[in-house]
């Protein structure tokens, strides 16, 4: 049976407006409580007078107002704080409210109806409001004013203005319009934290002009040590290190001292050079440093003014420099011997050769800007607290658009390209358009250049193009091994030479990895097409809207790094991941299913969606660990990493000094760990093993013995990157907001974006 | 058998000794350093913890686990980073957070449980029974989830490797508190009492 509505509420619509303010006072309680802050002065009537109508709450119940101006509480038996009295008089006149209000619900209760009240009634009704009037709030007298007319209202109720209401719900107003944000001031906030900023005249901190960029270096790093050497290839991420302040760093005497706040790409990581001499004996094949590499191998044509730096010890070179506008990996990230270039088959990617007019590659000149539309009232302070980053120009649709048919892109990337412009979200469309357009990085279709990622990676640095060069993987390479009687597991393993050079190994012997060699059969799967080979090694097929996605995470890692947005890699990582999250879920969408997705990415994207809180945690296990190498576990986050640097300056020289000791520690744990996993499966001899896993020990042995018995030297550099830090704060807040309202676009069953 | 002996040869490395992690903070915590004072060791194995976003009061340990907290599209979570596994690819991870109306895409408990516990058996994954355990909290339904995934996820080589979930959900009325503990099923026995413990230490602060 259908509930009825009550006899009473049916005949008296103010009832509800009663039951609001009830609850209003109830509810008022807790906010009261939680403003106060305790101390120790009593309120004194003498020095802060009180209007009657405060007297009144307090004598009426109980409060005694001394000759000495103290107000005395006789059942605590003390005198009220000054602190306390205004929460007082709050919850006083709450009391009253609710008096009041059980006092006109028991008439309305009582009566036949509003409409049908007695004349004995109303006016019991009218006096009390009368009597009270001066603590109900806006909404409470909106709902009575039928009871007077209009003359008492204005020549007197009107007059008394509502009080005692702080805290209330019901006081909350709409904003006053002199100061509410104006609809070109809400226009004119940033779309993302990537944004460009509105014109520099409105913008609290410049921007700085593209011609003042200082080049930015590009390599892997450590996210355990954000200060030191990248040790590992292990991370083909595009995580420059953060840099000590410039006026920290070894520069020559003539050179002028470097403001703090130079672009960070202008301020030269450097390391003590017997810690940096042995952490480099550390790395597994002889491939140089880039903070070692020969600067003559490097391009400089765009060096940026700047203090020059000077190499501490003739092992340690200066660092090489990259075009501003090409954000590359240098030639001596991955090596300065370039890897085997891919021949036959594997060739057919979709790189192509393109000059653009009036110059080589290195000197590409972004088109000229797009006047940037002023939407904002001159003099109004952007809504946004993060401190802007050296972005570039923004580049707009119709740019991209034209820069991708007639760019340096095959059909292939173009087709990939285009569905990023459709389909990607909307919070990364500008730094992806940015990235394309101004960095101009090429993509070629090679997973023997990925590095250690299966899908997708850096390539190293092409001679003939100063850009970045993301290299997607056609398929994965797996290999089928036996595990027990009647099962079987599936091991997929880097095609690059390179991962297998930085755990010591060669790769192996696998018929996949021989280009020429016909595969014994081909099947259909959840890898794709797939072609079986004799050994039992196999390799799949990726789909083009899985490259797509993994082309944007890639592009946009490469944008956040150029844009000076990648000072928490685990931010920048996880803004990332989202935007392909968010790719591959509306494809998924439109396609009707995943199956477009590998199983492994499938199983990634099915658990974000309905066990998100699972994938997260997930996600956090596996980039903590050793080989994860994303996410520093003393550091965590953003914000708290600004924490963790703040109170590690302090003991500066013992911070740093675990900071090499965990790099040194993680970089064996996940080579000697690989090590095991291969040898178990039968992919690497046990000798080849014994012999990586031992000069990896020896390796790390000599550097913690050299580091204990000469702990690097302090040189302040923590906490120095600390607006940085607030801009990758910004950057989770914003995926944080993404993923809502993608969440609540789902449980309403609606498709998202 | 060949990844034993090589474990073995690369046992006496301090790096193998327990937690990578944790072992170089130790050793730089107890390194002599010209001119500073070495800091003191922790007196207590357990010391009292209120996350910032006073999402509960309780006890977490003092080595070996780093506390993280960070504000995600549902709400804060509370995590507690433990030690490697034994592939290097899966750290130790307690989370806690917090579900109550207010949450975007809010599943009630009992859905959610029953969503956590569907079985998959492309990956392997299997259910233990719900068990009732009373905790600091309340009454928690307490189960356990096993599972084989292929990581690291992007990176190679890579392994199928069993991980293994603690689940605690523990209702506040309509809202519910979710504990999880992921770990490496090879060493998930290790971080059980620590798990126990943490849970049972578990307070609200009825702020929220």
């Amino acid at each position: 049976m259908k509930p009825q509505p009550s006899h009473v509420a049916r005949k008296c619509p103010l009832l509800s407006a009663l039951q609001r303010g009830l609850l209003a006072v109830l509810l008022a309680f807790p906010c009261f409580a939680a403003a106060q802050s305790p101390t120790s002065e009593t309120y004194n009537v003498k020095a802060t007078p009180l209007d009657d109508l405060s007297r009144e709450l307090l004598i009426e119940t109980g409060y005694v107002i001394r000759d000495d101006g103290k107000v005395w509480d006789k059942i605590a038996d003390n005198a009220v704080r000054l602190d306390e009295m205004s929460y007082l008089l709050s919850r006083l006149a709450g009391a009253r409210r609710l008096k009041a209000l059980l006092e006109l619900n028991l008439i309305l209760n009582r009566s036949e109806g509003e409409k049908k009240m007695t004349a004995t009634q109303r006016e019991t009704v009218r006096m009390i409001l009368r009597k009270h009037w001066a603590v109900f709030g806006v909404g409470t007298r909106k709902d009575f004013r039928p009871y007077f007319s209009v003359q008492e209202l204005t020549e007197e109720l009107d007059k008394i203005p509502p009080r005692f209401d702080r805290g209330s719900a019901m006081l909350m107003r709409d904003p006053d319009p002199a100061t509410a944000p104006s609809a070109a001031m809400v226009a004119a906030a940033p779309i993302s934290v990537t944004a460009i900023a509105p014109p520099a005249a409105y913008a609290p901190v410049p921007v700085r002009a593209p011609a003042s960029e200082a080049p930015r270096q590009f390599f892997p790093r450590s996210v355990l040590t954000p200060f030191l050497e990248p040790l590992s290839l292990r991370r083909p991420s595009p995580f420059a290190p953060r840099s000590r302040p410039a006026e920290l760093a070894v520069a020559p005497p003539a050179a002028p001292p470097a403001p703090a706040d130079l672009p960070r790409s202008n301020q030269t990581p450097q390391i003590a050079p017997a810690i940096a001499a042995l952490l480099g004996a550390m790395a597994p094949v002889d491939i140089p440093h880039p903070m070692m590499s020969d600067p003559a191998s490097a391009p400089r044509a765009h060096q940026a003014p700047g203090p020059t730096p000077v190499a501490p010890a003739a092992s340690v070179a200066p660092p090489s420099v990259v075009p501003p506008q090409s954000a590359a990996p240098s030639q001596s990230l991955f090596g300065s011997t370039p890897p085997p270039q891919p021949t036959g088959p594997a060739e057919l990617g979709i790189l192509k050769p393109w000059t653009p007019s009036g110059g080589t590659p290195a000197e590409i000149s972004p088109p000229p800007s797009p006047p940037v539309e002023a939407k904002a009232a001159p003099g109004l302070p952007v809504p946004t607290d993060w401190p802007r980053a050296n972005q570039s120009a923004d580049a707009t649709q119709a740019e991209f658009d034209a820069f991708v048919s007639n760019g340096p892109y095959g059909r292939e990337g173009q087709a990939l390209l285009r569905m990023l412009a459709e389909k990607a979200p909307e919070f990364c469309r500008a730094i992806l358009r940015r990235t394309v357009v101004r960095g101009a990085p090429l993509i070629v279709i090679d997973g023997a250049r990925a590095g250690s990622d299966r899908r997708a990676g850096f390539a190293p640095s092409d001679p003939s193009h100063p850009g970045a060069i993301i290299a997607l993987s056609a398929g994965p390479l797996l290999i089928e091994r036996r595990k027990g009687l009647f099962s079987k597991t599936v091991i997929a393993l880097p095609e690059d030479p390179r991962a297998w050079a930085e755990l010591g190994l060669t790769p192996p012997s696998l018929d996949a990895l021989k280009k020429d060699l016909a595969p014994a059969a081909q099947e259909n799967g959840p890898w794709g097409a797939m072609r079986i080979y004799g050994d039992s090694s196999r390799r799949g097929t990726y789909s083009s809207q899985e490259q797509a996605g993994e082309l944007l995470e890639r592009l946009l890692l490469l944008g956040l790094e150029r844009e000076g947005f990648a000072s928490s890699t685990y931010a920048a990582r996880v803004w990332a991941r989202a935007a392909r999250l968010l790719f591959s879920a509306r494809v998924a969408d439109d396609y009707g299913n995943d199956s477009f997705l590998d199983p492994d990415r499938k199983l990634e994207l099915r658990d974000w969606i309905e066990r998100g809180d699972e994938s997260d945690d997930l996600l956090v296990a596996s980039w903590s660990s050793s080989r994860g190498n994303i996410l520093d576990p003393r550091r965590g986050g953003p914000e708290s990493q600004a924490l963790y640097e703040r109170q590690a300056r302090q003991e500066c020289t013992r911070s740093l000094l675990a900071d090499h000791l965990a790099e040194a520690a993680r970089n064996l744990a996940a080579r000697v760990r690989t090590i095991e996993a291969l040898v178990d499966s039968g992919l690497i001899s046990t000798e080849a093993a014994k012999a990586s896993a031992g000069k990896a020990a020896n390796e790390e042995a000599s550097v913690r013995t050299a580091l204990l018995a000469s702990p690097p030297a302090c040189d302040g550099r923590f906490g120095a990157d600390e607006a940085g830090l607030r801009r990758s704060s910004a950057l989770l807040a914003e995926v944080s907001r993404a993923e809502r309202a993608f969440r609540e676009r789902k449980t309403r069953g609606s498709n998202h974006e | 058998m060949n990844s034993a002996l090589l474990s073995l040869l690369f046992l006496s490395s301090p790096v193998f000794a327990g937690d990578w992690l944790a072992d170089a903070d130790k050793a730089a915590r107890e390194a002599v350093i010209a001119g500073a004072a070495r800091p003191d060791a922790p007196k207590n194995k357990w010391m009292p913890y209120v996350p910032s976003s006073r999402l509960f009061s309780g006890e977490i340990p003092v080595e070996g686990w780093w506390p993280m907290e960070e504000e995600t599209a549902t709400g804060s979570v509370f995590r507690l980073l433990g030690g490697d596994s034994q592939s290097g690819s899966v750290r130790t991870v307690l989370s806690v957070r917090f579900y109550d109306k207010d949450t975007p895409g809010f599943i009630p408990i009992k859905k959610a449980v029953d969503l956590m516990r569907r079985e998959n058996k492309e990956i392997s994954r299997t259910v233990s029974p719900v068990r009732p355990v009373r905790v600091g909290l309340g009454l928690a339904r307490t189960f356990e989830i096993t599972e084989t995934r292929r990581v690291p996820s992007e990176d190679g080589p890579s392994f199928e490797e069993e991980l293994h979930h603690y689940v605690a959900a523990i209702p506040v009325g309509e809202a519910y508190y979710l504990v999880r503990l992921v770990s490496s099923r090879a060493t998930y026995l290790e971080y059980r009492d620590d798990f126990v413990r943490f849970m049972k230490s578990l307070r609200s602060l009825s702020v929220r």
